[in-house]
């Protein structure tokens, strides 16, 4: 009797709680994902694709590239300024993204400098991310605002 | 007679021309080239100065064995593994060449010298021959025994050059060379048709020459021949083959050789130099055959004297366009934007309000980046105030106030206060500093003065074509006490006085940023395109610095330290651009894909971005000598 109760209590509890039933808790687990997975756990449900859009968690990503030492991306002004200029979803697929890829990809400068290179990273970011949302600003300019097609990102995420 | 005169000449030395030889009897073409020097007792000067030991008197026999040697090439077949003995023993040297070839040589009909033919001046059908002789590419006589000469020369020592400039340029490598030697000075005729023809006709089968010299050399043009160990000379067959790398330094040697033949204004020479150049060019790829395309049709400008040079109604917006494509494909300019704002932002440090005066504003690229740091500064940004100042638009559309509002719209979203002023100058001479001051007078007293950064890339250089302007616009800068001037320039010389100089310069300048163009060509359909045109816009200054002159020349480029020079002596005293500045820029060229190439430098406090060893763009920031601190010089301005 004890074990056929705690049985049925043990598969009764994996039931009565479903993580799509908390979409905070949904966002603050999604937000310590990296970009790549991020994107791949947009696609598993409609949930978890408005979850995976919210902003706060891209934003926790984009914190999280920069060290815990720096000073530019944590400040809670940037949020205001990030959000009028596109959203931190933006500057990662466009700038974060493809910078620290590529960046990664030519190597580790080594434990110590890399913070500060993420720093910089970081700021230099925000600098291309806001040349970028000037060129979309253009009227009857140029069709496609085209100043970061030196990152190379090909491929369009959104 | 033929012999007679060469021996007449030879016998008194080359140098005692100028008076009429009363030896020479009724040639007419007494004066046999443009040699000034003295003969020496009995060696020939001139050959000596290229290692040759010629005995002035044997002169007439080098020439004739040369000759033989030249015809006997043709269809003889010279074994791989032939040992040359001391090459600058020449007559020796001929001997043991000619005794080598099985063939008889054949009568010659005339002393024709095409490899000590000195390159020079004055009879132009006779300098024309000698020239096409040099350079003709498809002629394989010719190519064998220039090539032949070239790289027995260098085992013996580094030859002297033609042009000093040049050489110093090529400090180090085997150097360039345009061969000297003395004038044919029998009437040429029609032989010479006959071989300009024969070129003329045979240039498309033979296209690169069968065979000639390998000279190992690498083939960026920048650096010129490494002198090869031995000298390989295989048969002359009319094998379509094209040895790129020799093709290429001939390329070369023709672009030297008809720059001085325009600058010498010897325009028929020049004219088939020319031809040969697109020639020549064609049979190459990539970043040198862009940039010999676009000198050549620098030249041909100059050549036929095409004025103007550039649409002038198309200018100014079409010179946009390109430079917008410039500014994507390659990281220049972004890095001038960047290193340049990293300056302001950090003269801006603490200030409430700031105002910008941007020589440069074209479509506006550099200051969202600027507006943004402000934004996120500690302290938040402070009020903000850009001044444009671009040229006259030829359909009389605003341009500068449309970039003002652009800039509006993105400062007001990132919240930051904005005031844009454009102006339209047809040159920064026309500024005065009462247009560049503050507007509102009063509340100066009550409210933070302003604190003014100046910024110029790429305009500086344009003002050296009017004598005074460039002065005039430096004390108009100085008159606005700015906090800081923030320059940005090419590094380059491309303003010196001998045009030789000025082309060689360009020559070395634009093969390199092509080639770093070329590095970075990404696969993608825009990028090509932008790539395109940023050749293009490189390919006007090219036509700007070789074809323009006086006025009309506005890419005048100066080195660094020119501008340094210039800067000091006019009452300015240098910034220190920080570290930040360069750990930025070293960032953004490690994301340009294929710009491995990319070098940043730090070069007295000034910022330089090069590809490879050659450094290709300078920021450099100022201030104006013995200013303090503005508040404490409006305290110290209080106080009397």
């Amino acid at each position: 009797m004890g074990e056929e109760e705690k049985h049925k209590v043990e598969q009764e509890k994996p039931c009565s709680y479903n993580i799509n039933d908390n979409a905070d808790l949904l966002a603050e687990i999604l937000a310590r994902l990296d970009g790549r997975s991020l994107c791949a756990a947009a696609c598993v449900c409609r949930l978890w694709g408005a979850v995976s859009r919210k902003d706060a968690v891209w934003e926790a990503l984009c914190n999280r590239h920069v060290s815990s030492s720096a000073t530019d991306s944590s400040f809670p002004g940037t949020r205001t300024v990030v959000a009028a200029l596109g959203g931190y979803r933006r500057l990662y697929r466009r700038c974060v993204g493809p910078i620290f890829d590529r960046l990664a990809a030519s190597g580790d400068h080594g434990p110590q400098s890399s913070a500060v290179a993420a720093a910089a990273a970081a700021r230099l970011s925000l600098s291309l991310f806001s040349i970028d949302c000037y060129e979309r600003l253009s009227v009857g300019g140029r069709q496609r605002p085209s100043s970061l097609l030196f990152l190379g990102s090909a491929v369009d995420v959104t | 007679m033929k012999r007679d005169h060469l021996e007449s000449v030879g016998g008194r030395g080359i140098g005692g021309y100028a008076p009429a030889a009363p030896g020479m009897t009724g040639t007419g073409k007494g004066k046999m080239m443009g040699l000034d020097e003295e003969a020496d007792g009995g060696i020939d000067e001139l050959l000596a100065a290229f290692g040759y030991n010629v005995r002035s008197s044997d002169m007439a026999d080098v020439a004739e064995k040369l000759e033989q040697l030249e015809m006997a090439m043709v269809g003889s077949h010279l074994a791989s593994d032939t040992v040359h003995y001391n090459p600058s023993d020449l007559s020796n040297w001929l001997e043991s060449m000619l005794s080598e070839l099985s063939a008889p040589p054949p009568e010659l009909p005339q002393a024709i010298h095409p490899n000590s033919s000195r390159y020079n001046l004055p009879q132009a059908p006779a300098s024309a021959h000698s020239s096409t002789a040099f350079f003709d590419p498809a002629d394989a006589l010719t190519t064998t025994e220039s090539s032949t000469v070239t790289s027995v020369d260098f085992p013996a020592q580094p030859p002297p050059v033609v042009f000093p400039d040049f050489a110093a340029r090529q400090s180090g490598s085997g150097g360039n060379r345009v061969v000297y030697g003395s004038e044919p000075q029998i009437d040429s005729g029609t032989r010479d048709r006959k071989r300009m023809k024969t070129s003329s006709s045979s240039s498309s089968s033979r296209g690169g020459s069968g065979g000639g010299v390998i000279v190992q050399s690498s083939p960026t043009i920048g650096s010129l021949l490494a002198p090869a160990s031995g000298t390989e000379v295989s048969s002359a067959l009319p094998v379509v083959m094209v040895d790129t790398q020799e093709v290429g330094i001939r390329l070369v040697h023709a672009l030297m050789a008809c720059a001085e033949a325009v600058h010498q204004e010897n325009f028929k020479v020049a004219d088939v130099l020319v031809r040969q150049i697109t020639v020549l060019a064609s049979s190459q790829g990539g970043a040198m055959r862009k940039v010999a395309g676009y000198f050549a049709e620098a030249l041909a400008r100059k050549i036929y004297r095409l004025h103007p040079q550039q649409d002038c109604s198309l200018d100014s917006a079409f010179s946009d366009i390109l430079q917008m494509h410039f500014y994507e494909s390659c990281p220049y300019l972004k890095f001038a934007h960047f290193t340049a704002n990293q300056a302001i932002l950090e003269a801006f440090a603490g200030c409430r309000r700031v105002h910008v005066i941007d020589f440069s504003m074209k479509q506006g690229m550099q200051w969202p980046a600027l507006m943004q740091a402000l934004a996120l500064r500690p302290g938040g940004p402070p009020s903000f105030r850009l001044t444009g100042i671009g040229p006259p638009q030829p359909d009389n559309t605003d341009a500068l106030q449309q970039v003002g509002w652009k800039l509006a719209q993105l400062a007001d979203t990132i919240h930051v206060d904005f005031e844009y002023r454009g102006f339209v100058a047809n040159s920064l001479a026309d500024l005065e500093p009462f247009m560049l001051e503050t507007l509102s007078p009063a509340s100066g007293g009550s409210a933070e003065p302003e604190v003014v950064a100046i910024n110029s890339v790429f305009e500086l250089h344009r003002l050296l074509a009017r004598p005074g302007a460039l002065e005039k616009v430096l004390a108009t800068i100085r008159a606005v006490k700015p906090r800081i001037v923030t320059v940005v320039e090419q590094e380059a010389n491309h303003n010196a006085g001998p045009f030789m100089e000025r082309f060689t310069e360009a020559l070395h300048y634009y093969s390199t940023m092509f080639d770093s163009l070329e590095g970075g060509a990404g696969a993608a359909g825009e990028a090509q395109q932008d790539q395109l045109m940023s050749e293009v816009y490189l390919g006007r200054q090219i036509c700007n610095v070789v074809a323009c002159e006086g006025s009309e020349r506005t890419e005048r480029h100066e080195t660094l330290t020119q501008w340094r020079t210039r800067m000091a002596g006019t009452g300015f005293e240098p910034v220190h651009i920080g570290s930040n500045a360069f750990k930025q820029a070293s960032m953004l060229l490690a994301l340009f894909a294929g710009g491995d190439g990319y070098r940043v430098e730090e070069k007295e406090g000034c910022l330089t971005l090069g590809w490879h060893t050659r450094p290709l763009i300078a920021t450099s920031a100022w201030r104006v000598a013995g200013a303090t601190d503005s508040s404490s010089a409006s305290a110290a301005a209080d106080a009397h």
